[in-house]
């Protein structure tokens, strides 16, 4: 039965293939809106965990967020490290983290910090960053690898590099006066971390040192580095621990209350829950056209299958006159479609496996998306399971009327 | 007998009061071979169809060797097709997709009877089909090798009868005598009743018994013919 509806195919090639093509096309962009939603959220919600507040200018709470933790888009302004030095000091933070970006390096963005950040920073859940070469810095111009930056540009523990100015791919403006020396390497995470370059707070400020207004002025000014020099006048975020959850309402209002400057201090699960809240209705719009793709797709090929049955009338009743029951002629037609669609569905899982491997660097560099290649998942399981109901119902129409046409005489 | 017609009429449902068969009486003994010949559009075809059970009958009564058509069911009609009914058409008479190996196979497939391949390898010698042409679609074959393979495929099963409409009309003199021959030598062999629907009367003379159809159909000379 399987070889007779394989060769029926073969023998209407032009039409099969276009169906097939038709399928896989609508199959693929199913599977693509569905997997890359997935892996977004996944990717998104592991990729901060342990960190209670996290505290910017004012601004909304998304675009902190997605600055802060995702490194997407940029800050408003920034927060003064007078307010920063007062925030530690409040007595029910336990620990509170710098942030201080703007500076990147061949596409990847370079954030300043505290050797604190590698001890209270945690992804997924609760797990902190170890190192898979070298330690955290201690000196103005060490720098900490995310694994990702040291395996595609092949750096490793003691290789030097330039910063450069602004977050561009492309910047002609390199910090070449104060390179930076790698001092260790972070294992992956499957976050932003491993596309990010940790700098301390004080390498930022000795290389913006003589800059004005993200110009270098050319009347150099000597000036010492010793780390007093160094102390940054402000700094773009924090991230804060707390010494009870309990107090974390309290510690937000506080922050957003704060007199000296405007600041607004997010709880950064609330944050992503309505990050996706708005990502929901645009979700919801790619599923629904996906699916109508698709319907569209299953409704070609019925339509290929019920023409099929009219050329086929003599065929159909000489498999009658040799023995061949109705049933016989509509399970027939049934597997054409089935195999139509798992044709579909192979070149549609293997086309976007291919091109997630071609774009997995580019996600992961533009958007911070650790994007899996692996589509073997339980819910695109259950899309194709879907698809193929779809198909037994969609191709139920011409086999009934294979069915009828094979009851009739010749 | 292989078959017993009684009082036979037949109307399609959607006309009912335009008969197109009628037959008041007609048999065939077992192991007889018969030519009945008529013109086009006399109702022939739908005849055959009658009495290989496709087409239900409107009134009266088929028995084929010994089983009444009306009292079957469907899935019962299915396999007395398939087990002792082999047909041979003028056309559509093979899967054009299909290799002569798979169309015999299908047709063996549903009588589910043990058919070898060696079976088959020695029915297609038998029939002088060159072995090269085995393995192609039957849409690559000549008009003339198609037929030995409809023949072929209608052997199979060793039928107890076989149909054959208007197989010749496609094949020029030497390969419609070639047919003939063939054919008769394997119903002999097999010792089946033999139903061949002609218009040419030419061939008839390879039958002990001709039939005209004018004679069988009462409805033949009035509406049709």
């Amino acid at each position: 039965m399987l070889i007779l509806a394989y060769k029926s195919l073969m023998n209407r090639k032009g039409s099969v293939l276009l169906t097939i093509v038709a399928l896989a096309v609508s199959l693929f962009v199913l599977l693509a809106v569905d997997h890359i939603r997935q892996q977004t959220k996944n990717s998104f919600a592991s990729t901060i965990s342990g960190v209670d507040l996290i505290v910017g200018s004012r601004t909304s709470s998304i675009n902190l967020l997605l600055y802060s933790v995702f490194r997407i888009g940029s800050p408003t302004a920034n927060l003064s490290w007078n307010t920063y030095q007062n925030l530690k000091k409040h007595p029910k933070i336990e620990w509170i983290i710098p942030i201080s970006l703007g500076d990147s390096h061949k596409g990847y963005r370079v954030m300043g910090t505290t050797d604190d950040f590698f001890s209270y920073f945690k992804y997924g859940k609760k797990h902190p960053l170890t190192f898979s070469d070298g330690k955290a810095f201690k000196e103005i111009f060490g720098t900490v690898l995310g694994s990702e930056v040291a395996k595609k540009l092949n750096y490793e523990v003691n290789t030097q590099i330039v910063l450069a100015h602004g977050i561009a791919a492309t910047s002609f403006t390199q910090h070449k006066q104060h390179p930076f020396n790698v001092v260790g390497v972070l294992e992956p995470t499957g976050t932003p971390v491993d596309q990010t370059l940790f700098v301390s707070l004080q390498g930022i400020e000795a290389i913006h040192k003589n800059w004005q207004t993200g110009t270098r002025l050319n009347n150099t000014i000597q000036y010492d580095l010793q780390q007093d020099n160094l102390t940054p006048e402000s700094i773009t975020a924090a991230m804060v621990g707390l010494k009870s959850r309990m107090a974390t309402f309290g510690v937000q209002q506080y922050i957003n209350q704060y007199k000296q400057e405007p600041l607004t201090a997010i709880l950064p699960g609330i944050a992503l829950s309505e990050l996706w809240q708005i990502m929901g209705s645009v979700e919801q719009i790619l599923e629904l056209i996906s699916y109508l793709v698709l319907l569209a797709s299953l409704l070609g090929l019925s339509a290929m299958l019920l023409a099929s049955i009219r050329e086929r009338h003599h065929e159909i009743q000489l498999l009658r006159v040799i023995g061949a029951p109705p049933w016989y002629i509509f399970i027939i037609v049934e597997i054409e479609a089935m195999l139509i669609t798992l044709m579909s569905s192979l070149i549609s899982i293997i086309t976007l496996w291919a091109v997630l491997i071609g774009f997995q660097s580019s996600l992961t560099a533009e958007f911070g998306l650790q994007v899996s290649v692996n589509l073997f998942s339980f819910k695109n399981l259950q899309i194709l399971l879907l698809v193929l109901i779809a198909t037994v119902i969609a191709a139920a129409i011409p086999s009934a009327m294979a069915y009828r046409s094979s009851t009739r005489t010749m | 007998m292989a078959i017993t017609i009684n009082q036979l009429e037949f109307y399609y449902s959607e006309t009912p009061n335009h008969q197109v068969i009628n037959i008041p009486s007609w048999d065939l003994a077992d192991n007889e071979q018969v030519f009945i010949h008529g013109p086009s559009g006399c109702g022939k075809t739908t005849f055959l169809n009658l009495i290989s059970g496709i087409l239900p009958v409107s009134n009266g009564s088929i028995e084929m060797f010994g089983y009444s058509l009306q009292k079957m069911k469907s899935s019962q009609l299915d396999k007395l097709r398939a087990n002792h009914i082999g047909c041979v058409f003028q056309s559509f008479n093979l899967i054009p997709y299909l290799s002569p190996i798979e169309n015999i196979k299908l047709a063996a497939q549903f009588s589910k009877k043990n058919t070898s391949n060696d079976l088959i390898s020695k029915l297609l010698y038998k029939l002088q089909l060159e072995k090269s042409t085995w393995f192609k679609p039957t849409h690559h074959l000549s008009m003339g090798q198609k037929q030995r393979v409809a023949i072929a495929r209608a052997l199979i099963n060793n039928p107890k009868l076989i149909i054959v409409d208007e197989p010749t009309s496609s094949l020029d003199k030497k390969n419609r005598d070639t047919f003939i021959a063939l054919l008769m030598e394997q119903v002999s062999q097999l010792n089946c009743a033999l139903i061949f629907i002609s218009h040419d009367l030419s061939l008839s003379r390879h039958f002990s018994r001709v039939d005209s159809f004018k004679d069988i159909n009462q409805m033949a000379n009035l509406v049709r013919c």
